[in-house]
């Protein structure tokens, strides 16, 4: 019994003290985590910076000449305007008709929508007023991409229009209430306002883009690989073998080569979760100070992106292992960083981290889906987006 | 019948010891016999690469013989058959009768483990954490309190409360010999293998460890040492040269030429 005791006193001892000299190249781990941070979030804003960026390249100038007590222009500019599914960054202004030739010509506007006098009233009364769009060269597309959004919302706008005048109508006559003609238009101008005070009426339209998370994704999954990668090379220090020596000591003090392994494996796995808790402070505080979060993702909030932290463990525990097994069977801190580097780098390649899959063979585009990067991140991307 | 012995009468027998690599075909010890006792010290001398250091790794249960047996105290607890492979029906009956039942053989390994210390040229320490660290891991199955012998015991005498703080990869190449003779020692064993102690090693730290070297063989255990050191040759008992893989008997006058051309 007492024989029994002596290796397990000494397999926690040992434990302790790797964990601890792990624990020393704490700082070293800190400075790595703060720079992987300082990486991950760079990237991740510049990537909307870039995304606003490219909106903001994109802008076009519509003018939109119209009587100056026209109703409904500028609601239907700012319902427009505000259109989340637009592609391009279109900014409406008000013109005079007579300076849109010249607007357009000097290229100042792309394209000027000419407004008709009462032209929502007409759409009502259905004396349909014609919309006149001139345009500038090659807006084409644009124009067509336009119009097809404001068609839309004009016809959702239009048709509950309808609807509230027919019921007009309906209660009308069940109540028996005078319906004077003269008036009739003025009550369902009075209704179209109620409508738009309302802001319904408008579709919003999404745009199918083929890819599964949006581009933000990418900067994530470029962060992870990073961060994996520099993981690696850190925990070097940490998992460097022992001297033979000092192993030949420990098995001949009744600690075999395998109870080493694991005693070196849990004191690694501690150390990667305290890490790992101490990264996801800092991105918490960094969130509290700087008040950023990912929308539309599980990150929206604080308490999000410790769920997020949550059921991300068993990536820690998969990336811990296989670190410690590269460093283990290499035998030399520099052999493992080495080997986990490239190995990182060519699992990222492969599962078409660098390049879009569809421009590798087809045979690594067939080998992907089976990868452990790839099962890692889209497990990532999973739990971040639903 | 195997008989153990007193603790106070400890000896060491090597017998017919050999070791080759390469598949035999290179021979580090070809016949080695070795008998010590009890407060003997013994040195081993030898130019480099001339089985030294495997001599007592075998010893140490860190390398296997490829035959002969070692006893401790009696008991075997190196039991190598003259054919390497170890296959039963190539095992002569003469092999068969001077090889224990292998249970026996095991629990004699583990005894005689626990009785024999160790202390390579390569420090087995852990290098970024300090000597307090290193000794607590081989104190902490010890029979020996580490408190009290830090105190006045033989980590007192080895001076290793002067540097309980400093980490391993900060010591000097003394301080890390000392403390990995105060981590051997944690087992409190009956014989002390050193492989070459004082290699470079200044005067003081050389001193100190020859010190406790005395103290120790003079409680009545055996230290083998391997050296290439004047200061430690005088220490020895009895001197050996090992030479084509066999331990020949060497008188020491003092005169380090004649010894030179021995080795």
């Amino acid at each position: 019994m007492y024989q029994e005791r002596i290796p397990m006193k000494l397999f926690i001892r040992y434990a302790c003290l790797e964990a601890k000299r792990m624990f020393l190249s704490f700082p070293r781990i800190l400075l790595g985590g703060i720079f992987i941070l300082m990486l991950l979030s760079g990237t991740i804003l510049f990537c909307q910076q870039n995304a606003a960026g490219e909106k903001q390249k994109n802008s076009i100038r519509i003018g939109v000449a119209a009587q100056k007590d026209e109703p409904f222009v500028d609601w239907m500019i700012s319902v427009v305007s505000n259109m989340k599914s637009m592609e391009y960054d279109c900014r409406f202004e008000r013109i005079d008709k007579e300076d849109a030739d010249r607007l357009l010509a000097s290229g100042e506007i792309a394209i000027a929508f000419f407004i008709p006098q009462n032209y929502v009233a007409s759409i009502v009364s259905g004396e349909n007023k014609h919309l006149s769009i001139r345009m500038g060269n090659g807006q084409t597309t644009i124009v067509t991409f336009l119009l097809k959004q404001l068609s839309e919302a004009a016809s959702s706008f239009i048709l509950n229009s309808e609807a509230g005048i027919y019921t007009m109508q309906e209660y009308y006559s069940h109540h028996n209430l005078p319906n004077k003609a003269e008036d009739e238009l003025e009550l369902n101008l009075q209704y179209i306002k109620d409508i738009a005070g309302l802001e319904k009426g408008m579709k919003t339209e999404t745009i199918e883009t083929g890819n599964t998370y949006p581009l933000v994704s990418q900067y994530i999954i470029s962060g992870f690989v990073l961060f994996l990668l520099l993981w690696g090379l850190a925990a070097g220090k940490m998992l460097e073998p022992r001297n033979k020596a000092f192993q030949e000591q420990l098995i001949n003090a009744g600690m075999p080569k395998g109870r080493q392994l694991l005693a070196r494996g849990l004191s690694f796995l501690s150390t990667s979760l305290v890490n790992y808790l101490v990264l996801f402070l800092l991105i918490s505080i960094a969130m509290l100070a700087t008040g950023t979060a990912l929308p539309d993702t599980m990150v929206s909030d604080i308490a999000g992106l410790w769920r997020f932290a949550a059921c991300c463990l068993p990536l820690l525990l998969a990336s811990s292992v296989t670190i410690q097994a590269v460093y283990e069977i290499t035998g030399d801190a520099l052999g493992g960083a080495l080997l986990l580097f490239f190995g990182v780098l060519v699992l990222a390649l492969c599962s078409g981290y660098f390049y879009p899959l569809s421009y590798l063979p087809e045979s690594l585009q067939k080998l992907a889906p089976k990868l452990p990067l790839y099962q890692a991140c889209q497990y990532g991307l999973a739990v971040l987006y639903h | 019948m195997e008989q153990a012995s007193s603790k106070n009468d400890i000896s060491l027998v090597v017998k017919h010891l050999q070791k080759s690599f390469l598949r035999g075909r290179k021979k580090i010890l070809t016949d080695i016999n070795l008998a010590a006792s009890s407060g003997e010290c013994i040195g081993i001398l030898g130019a480099n690469g001339c089985g030294k250091s495997t001599l007592l790794s075998i010893l140490a249960g860190i390398q296997k013989a490829d035959s002969g047996s070692c006893l401790i105290n009696g008991r075997t607890f190196i039991s190598a058959p003259k054919n390497k492979r170890h296959r039963p029906f190539l095992v002569s009956q003469m092999d068969k009768q001077a090889c224990p039942p292998s249970s026996l053989l095991r629990r004699n390994k583990k005894a005689a483990w626990d009785d024999i210390a160790y202390v390579p040229q390569e420090c087995p320490l852990i290098e970024e954490l300090n000597a307090l660290d290193n000794l607590r891991l081989w104190y902490c199955s010890s029979p020996l309190s580490l408190e009290k012998e830090l105190d006045n015991g033989f980590l007192a005498m080895l001076g290793i409360p002067d540097f309980l703080k400093v980490a391993v990869k900060n010591m000097s190449g003394g301080m890390k010999k000392r403390l990995s003779i105060g981590c051997a020692l944690a087992k409190d064993p009956n014989v002390l293998l050193l492989d070459e102690p004082g290699a470079a090693l200044d005067l003081i730290c050389k001193e100190r460890i020859e010190v406790y070297l005395k103290h120790y063989k003079s409680k009545g255990n055996i230290i083998l040492l391997t050296t290439h050191e004047e200061r430690e040759i005088m220490l020895c008992d009895r001197v050996f040269i090992l030479k084509g893989g066999t331990l020949s008997p060497l008188e020491y006058d003092g005169n380090i030429h004649q010894l030179a051309s021995k080795i």
